[in-house]
Order: C-alpha cells, then sequence, then structure tokens
C-alpha cells in the first residue's frame, strides 16, 4: 500500500477502520490521502464518516466532540435533554452492547467506546446512580474542554460555561430550567468540523484578531480572498469589516455572499486545525462552479501549508471534476499523488462500503465520464 | 415485484448504441433513465412505466476493447457494481482466428480465464455475432440492417478510408449511422429479425 509519500505530519491517517459506529457496521478506508474528497448518495454516511474522525483515544473528549459537532449540525434540538439511551442510538449500532471502534491501522491504534458508560460519565442529571463518582465533576470537564480546543475566544469562553452546565452534574435543574436559545448555541470554538452551510459566524472572528497578526499573512489572506471579493484591500481584525478599493466606508464580511464567508471559515479552520485534520461537510455550497477551480487551489494549498489532514464531503460533480482540473496545473502537480476521492456505496447486505480512487483513478474516471459518485 | 440490476460491459460507442436502442424497443420497453444523465462511457435506462412488474436498474458501459478485462482494469468496477447486486453481462466481439486471441473459441476462453474467480458466478458473457460464430457486431448489424439506409455504402466508405488512415472502423461506422439519420427515425434495425434471437435469449434470461 502506498502510504507515507504525502504525510507531512504523524498524525495523518493512511488507513482506518470504523466499526459498529452510527451506520457503518464494518467499514474500512485504506490507501487515505492529505485530501480526501467524499462523495456518495443521500444517507449513505458522508457526514458520519466525517464525524467518526473526530473520534478520540479519550473516551469522555470523544463524545464531547460528537455531540459538539451535533449542536453545530442541528443546534439545541437534538442537545437539550439528551439522555444515555440517545447517545447510545445515535452513534452505536452494535448488536449487542454499546460500544463502537475506530481502529487507525497505521498508528496501531484500536479506539473502543463505550457510549452508554461514557454517557452516564458526562451527563446523568436525570438518573438515579449508586455512586456519584461515576459523575465527572465540572471542573474536569472544564479540563476536558480546554485540552480538546486549544483555540480559545470570547465566545467559546461564554460556551464553555454553558456546556460544563449541560453535561456536568451539577445544576442539572438550570439545565432544564434555562430556555436556551439556539443562537447562543451556535457560537462555538473551532472544532474540527465545518457542518453544512455554515459561513460566517462570529465564532472566527477572535481567531482571526489573535493568530493573523502577520503583516504578510494578512496580505496573503487578502490575496486569497480576492476570489469572491476582487477590489478586497484590508480585513478589519475587530470586526472583519471589508475594505474594498474606491470606497472608504467598508462592508461586514456577513454581508458579502456565502462564497466569501465560507472560504474565509475554510482558511481559519485549516489554520485551527494546524497538525491534524479537518472535516467539512458540503464544501461545495455557496460556491458558484466558475469558482471551483481557484477554490480548491487555494484550500490545497492552505491545508498543505498548516499540514492539515482534509475530509471534506460533496455531492457535486462539478465540484468533483473541478478537484481534479485543479490538480492539474503544473505549479499543483506536487500535490496530485495526495489526492484521494471516496465513494461510499451500500451494497447488498446493506452494509456501507468505499471505494478509494487515487489521482490517477479519479481522473480517468472523471474524463471517462463514467460515475463515480455513488447512488443508485 | 423484482428488482434486476444489470451492468452491461460493452467495446465501443456502436455496440453500446446498438444495445441500448435494442433494450429500449418494444421487445423489451426500456428507456433513457433521465435522472442520470448519458455521458459519454454510460448510458443509464430503466423500465418505461413505473408500474412496470419488473422494475430494473440497467447500465450500459463502454469499455473501449475487450482487453481492458484481460488486463483486469475493470475487475475493481465489475467488484463495485458486484457488491451492489448488479449482475454483470459481457458483450464482445469474438473477431477472426487470424488474429492473435481472436475467433469465437479463443476469445471465449481467453475472456473467462481473465475474470477473477471471485467475479465469475456474476458475470455473463455473450460474444458477438450470434455467441457461436466468428465475427464482430457488424456482422450482426447487416442482418438486421432495415434497408434504406445504405449501409453497403457505408461499409465501403470506411474500408476504403483505413486503406488511407488509421481509423476506428466501429467509431467511424457508428457515426455514419447515427449521426446521418434524422432523430426522429426509429432506430434503423429490424428487431424482431431471427439473427437476432441468441441476442435477446440472452437478455430475456437476465431480466426477470
Amino acid at each position: 500500500m502506498n502510504t507515507a509519500n504525502f504525510a507531512v505530519n504523524a498524525t495523518m491517517l493512511t488507513a482506518l477502520t470504523v466499526n459498529y459506529f452510527k451506520q457503518f457496521t464494518n467499514l474500512t478506508l485504506p490507501n487515505l490521502g492529505q485530501f480526501n474528497l467524499i462523495v456518495g448518495a443521500n444517507n449513505v454516511g458522508k457526514t458520519s464518516l466525517l464525524e467518526a474522525l473526530l473520534v478520540t483515544q479519550d473516551p469522555q473528549t470523544c463524545v464531547v466532540n460528537l455531540l459538539y459537532a451535533l449542536y453545530l449540525r442541528e443546534g439545541l434540538s437534538n442537545v437539550a435533554v439528551l439522555h444515555p439511551h440517545k447517545l447510545v442510538s445515535l452513534y452505536s449500532s452494535a448488536p449487542f452492547g454499546d460500544e463502537f471502534t475506530i481502529t487507525f491501522k497505521d498508528k496501531n491504534q484500536r479506539i473502543v467506546i463505550n457510549v452508554w458508560n461514557t454517557a452516564i460519565m458526562i451527563k446523568k442529571p436525570d438518573m438515579k446512580v449508586s455512586n456519584p463518582t461515576g459523575y465527572l465533576p465540572p471542573e474536569t470537564i472544564e479540563k476536558m474542554i480546554n485540552s480538546q480546543f486549544p483555540i480559545k475566544t470570547d465566545e467559546f469562553e461564554a460556551l464553555k460555561k454553558d456546556f460544563i452546565l449541560r453535561f456536568s452534574n451539577t445544576e442539572k435543574e438550570d439545565i432544564y430550567s434555562r430556555n436556551y436559545q439556539t443562537e447562543f448555541f451556535r457560537k462555538n470554538a473551532l472544532l474540527n468540523f465545518v457542518p453544512f452551510g455554515r459561513g460566517f459566524n462570529k465564532d472566527f472572528i477572535s481567531f482571526y484578531a489573535q493568530h493573523f497578526t502577520d503583516r504578510n499573512k494578512r496580505k496573503e489572506l487578502v490575496q486569497q480572498m480576492k476570489l469572491f471579493i476582487p477590489d478586497i484591500e484590508e480585513i478589519d481584525s475587530a470586526t472583519l469589516n471589508i475594505y474594498q478599493t474606491g470606497s472608504s466606508a467598508p462592508t461586514p464580511l456577513s454581508q458579502f455572499g456565502e462564497g466569501a464567508n465560507k472560504l474565509f471559515r475554510v482558511i481559519m479552520q485549516l489554520a485551527a486545525a494546524q497538525g491534524s485534520r479537518l472535516m467539512i461537510d458540503e464544501i461545495d455550497a455557496g460556491v458558484h462552479r466558475y469558482k471551483f477551480h481557484s477554490f480548491w487551489q487555494t484550500v490545497i494549498k492552505v491545508a498543505r501549508h498548516y499540514d492539515v489532514q482534509l475530509f471534506a464531503t460533496t455531492h457535486n460533480i462539478e465540484c468533483v471534476e473541478q478537484f481534479y482540473l485543479a490538480l492539474q496545473d503544473p505549479d499543483m502537480e506536487t500535490y496530485q499523488n495526495a489526492a484521494r476521492t471516496l465513494t461510499l456505496y451500500k451494497t447488498t447486505k446493506n452494509e456501507v462500503a468505499v471505494r478509494t480512487r487515487n489521482y490517477k483513478e479519479f481522473g480517468e474516471a472523471i474524463t471517462d465520464e463514467r460515475n463515480i459518485m455513488g447512488g443508485d | 415485484m423484482s428488482h434486476t440490476k444489470l451492468y452491461i460491459l460493452v467495446e465501443g460507442v456502436t455496440d453500446a448504441a446498438f444495445i441500448a436502442d435494442l433494450l429500449k424497443s418494444e421487445q423489451f420497453g426500456f428507456s433513457d433513465n433521465i435522472a442520470k444523465s448519458k455521458s459519454k462511457s454510460e448510458t443509464h435506462l430503466h423500465p418505461k412505466t413505473a408500474d412496470n412488474v419488473l422494475s430494473a436498474e440497467i447500465i450500459i458501459r463502454k469499455l473501449g476493447g475487450w482487453t481492458h478485462i484481460k488486463t483486469g482494469v475493470i475487475h475493481t468496477d465489475i467488484q463495485e457494481k458486484v457488491e451492489q447486486s448488479y449482475t454483470c453481462l459481457l458483450i464482445f466481439d469474438a473477431d477472426y482466428p487470424h488474429v492473435e486471441e481472436s475467433g469465437f473459441e479463443t476469445r471465449k476462453k481467453v475472456i473467462e480465464s481473465a475474470l477473477p474467480k471471485t467475479l465469475q458466478p456474476h458475470c455473463h458473457l455473450y460474444i458477438m455475432p450470434d455467441n457461436s460464430a466468428d465475427g464482430s457486431v457488424e456482422n450482426l448489424l447487416r442482418q438486421i440492417v432495415l434497408e434504406n439506409i445504405g449501409f453497403d455504402c457505408i461499409e465501403q466508405f470506411v474500408n476504403c478510408m483505413a486503406q488511407f488512415k488509421t481509423i476506428t472502423k466501429k467509431e467511424l461506422i457508428h457515426q455514419l449511422i447515427y449521426d446521418h439519420i434524422p432523430q426522429q427515425h426509429r432506430p434503423p434495425w429490424n428487431f424482431t429479425s431471427p439473427a437476432l434471437h441468441p441476442l435477446t435469449t440472452f437478455f430475456q434470461a437476465h431480466l426477470h
């Protein structure tokens, strides 16, 4: 197996197996690259695969990560009153027991998460237990969240407070009595997961202010943003207002289209995910077909710069075609051997399987106009 | 209602167009699956009517040559489709014995032995023109062509051209036949011809 010729850092995965996680009974992903584009029919499990990639060795952190991703996808509705039973039904599909397993083959690392036990440990406001030490105290949860999300923002601090309240054993009455506003929970730290349609949000303002202080770095970002805002001159760090040529009054980034906000978010999140992996759901959302080519080139270059392994999903054939064509340009050839497409499909046994194609293979399929998007 | 899924692998553009025409004829009653738009290498068909007793998905894939089976480059694609419960139909020319690995018996053996054992139960082979003789799809087309399209002229032209220029005969024949027949006309083939019986029987055996 061709493994490490792209691996620019030790955290990059070259293969993994997922057992009994959501709809994956036994899914093996061989021959991963640094840039992985995941395609497949509706409900085959593309987003679930992104979630599986959030799994970490520590069970509590792992489930917090998954809950956090659930937050980002669904807001409050599905997270407000999470009973351990619900957590088990959300994440484990084991015929017996409440476990799922993720195996990172090249790291010889097998992570077994017992969802029920973990759920009881991190949140048990409505259950009587004989051993109260089974709960995690708030300070432990805080420590855990701090270690998991090293990027701090004001909004994150506010969210953290609420998150601790929600998932610790204390002040459970508060959990039920407070009328959480969905908007409040949309403020979050930069988890290594970008859900569908998430362009602008205030969460990355602080990150930009804190981590893009270098003038050259800012200039480079302005150059990259010209793809969607051609006359952009400057980005105000405190407000994310955009100054454009010939106009003295700035315009907030949020007032630009989804494409501009999407690119800005992706660049921020790639920087935040430095040295690890980033999962982006429906990366094409908000991006016009004519922009895909340059969009991919920017994303790939920035991901390489920050040593980030990228996992993105799409339903858009033009996005896949441009993933191939963007890498054809002479200055992009060096990235070709790190590119993969992963087609998820359901087998006769109703299990999910994957077909991984390297650059040459998916290039031939695209050129030949064969369907590599899955679906039936 | 039974659900049949066929992955039909053919050599070239003429084969793909002809097989699609046959399956879209009254005998079989399929139509283009508009939702899965046609590409230069794949044609998707499904039953014309939704309440048909037969529910079926058909993909006709133009390979570009039977040798893709021999070299194995297509095996992973077949495996992927087999895992999704497709039956694979391989429809290739016998060609003539004076060329290496050609002629009905030889071609059949070469293709069958090239298929991995795990795929063999899911793959069924039909050798043109009639699953017993040497020749190619053009032999079959010659027997079932309606008179008015000048098939002889087309063949003469293509053979003459081949003396001066390297051409893909099949593609040129296809172009001349299909591109010069107005779209509103029916395909230029007599689908009730006895010469087609072996092929229609082959399809009927897998459409149930």
